[in-house]
């Protein structure tokens, strides 16, 4: 029993260290919207990340927003860089992430927004675009308390720029692209395969079994795709990318 | 009898050899272990002063950049409030110290002193709300706060790489290789303490206009 005290006391001093000089929140998983502060309603979350998603499969480039309480009192443009490289946002080689990050406990006027790019992104959004960004689109809406639309418009102004740069035209990757790209005995093999499966197993075990059989392929055979193989809607995120320290920030 | 003194002499040279042969391989071995710790360190101490070298050419570059964005201020601000000569001059003045420092420790100062002229430009702009809600002046700004916290970011980044290099300077058996090839250690660039934070652009007033 004073064993089991020690090691949760030892279990707690190291949570607790661990917490002191944890700097950054923990991104969280399979999303480029991280809204810890709870201030953006769930569609538009969903719609923000799925053209996120989009983005990053067409061009690598990687659009995150990040939401939290405080920044403790550190200088935003400072602390939006070093999140952007301690989660490695944006392609390793292209270094180029965009991270829009607000903060909403510090009070109002005390407030952080803040967009911050990686160094392969500062050509198209230079720190007076950013900055005109942050007037026009974040600040009208978001000092009358319309935070989803703040945030819609800002991401629209850039997901904008950042597809005008790369010359994409905001389509999903299509699964029919990659099936051309197999050859064509591999294709017969897994059409014998799903039968096989069909024939011996009974009724309606049937398309069960060839959903999973089909979802299975791109998986087993998906570092040859790209990323996009994977049926369960690959997350691309962190790419490993870095920042030099480009981008604006405003009080709001 | 001969015959056996001959073998002992013969022997007793070869004892010779051997006692001569025992020291030398001996240094042999010494020298090559000297090298194999040696050139290994001497390699670690090339590599580091080139990746110094290289942030150190990121931080210079950003202080460029913000000499080349004072005059644009300058004018921008001359524009709208003509009469504030004092901090105009402070401004230009900083901006020509910059151009004049040569090392790290004066490049450092003389930033210190340009954040220093800023940051009464921004008190100052609060008296010209048409110079403060002036695009041109405001992107500038925008501009100027990105450069420092690139600046920021570069010589945080050069500073970690000093240090890196520093290390190996001096610690054995780095500091006999850098005294041999004469490596000396790498100055910081540091900014005078209480002038570590940038002024900061605060737009909000004027965004609600």
């Amino acid at each position: 029993m004073k064993r089991l005290t020690v090691i949760i006391a030892c279990f707690m001093f190291f949570v607790i260290v661990n917490n002191a000089y944890a700097q950054f929140p923990t991104p969280m998983k399979n999303t480029y919207i991280h809204d810890f502060a709870n201030v953006l309603s769930t569609p538009v979350k969903e719609e923000l990340n799925s053209y996120s998603e989009q983005l990053d499969k067409g061009t690598g480039a990687e659009i995150m927003i990040v939401t939290v309480d405080s920044i403790h009192g550190q200088e935003a443009k400072m602390y939006a860089t070093q999140l952007i490289r301690a989660w490695g946002i944006g392609d390793a080689q292209k270094n180029n992430g965009v991270l829009l990050l607000a903060t909403f406990g510090q009070g109002q006027g005390k407030n952080d927004v803040v967009i911050a790019v990686g160094q392969g992104l500062e050509g198209a959004l230079p720190d007076g675009k950013l900055g005109r960004i942050l007037d026009s689109a974040f600040y009208p809406s978001a000092s009358n308390g319309e935070i989803d639309q703040a945030f819609q418009a800002t991401y629209t102004a850039l997901y904008q720029t950042v597809a005008q740069e790369y010359h994409w035209e905001g389509q999903m990757p299509t699964q029919t692209v990659e099936d051309e790209s197999m050859p064509t005995w591999m294709f017969v093999l897994i059409v014998i395969l799903v039968l096989v499966v069909i024939i011996f197993s009974n009724g309606g075990g049937g398309p069960r079994s060839r959903g999973r059989g089909r979802g299975g392929y791109p998986g087993g055979f998906g570092g040859g795709f790209g990323r996009g193989g994977s049926g369960s809607g690959g997350f691309g995120g962190f790419g490993g990318g870095s920042s030099a320290g480009g981008g604006a920030s405003r009080k709001w | 009898m001969q015959h056996i003194r001959g073998i002992r002499k013969e022997s007793k040279e070869a004892v010779k050899l051997k006692k001569v042969l025992g020291p030398v391989a001996i240094i042999i071995i010494i020298l090559g272990v000297c090298a194999l710790l040696f050139i290994p360190k001497y390699n670690s101490l090339v590599t580091a002063e080139e990746n110094v070298d290289s942030k150190w050419a990121q931080v210079e570059n950003q202080l460029q950049r913000r000499y080349d964005l004072i005059p644009n201020l300058v004018e921008s601000v001359k524009g709208y409030a003509k009469h504030e000569q004092e901090v105009i001059a402070s401004i230009t003045e900083a901006r020509a110290q910059l151009g004049n420092a040569q090392t790290p420790e004066q490049q450092a100062i003389a930033n210190d002193a340009l954040n220093g002229a800023l940051s009464r430009l921004l008190v100052v702009v609060e008296n010209y709300p048409n110079l403060k809600a002036d695009a041109n002046f405001r992107q500038l700004m925008d501009e100027l706060a990105g450069t420092e916290n690139r600046l920021a970011v570069a010589r945080e980044d050069y500073n970690n790489e000093v240090q890196g290099f520093n290390k190996i300077v001096k610690r054995f058996p780095g500091n006999i290789v850098a005294s041999m090839f004469s490596f000396e250690q790498k100055e910081y660039f540091k900014a005078a303490a209480g002038a570590e934070k940038a002024p900061a652009v605060d737009f909000s007033d004027s965004g609600k206009q």
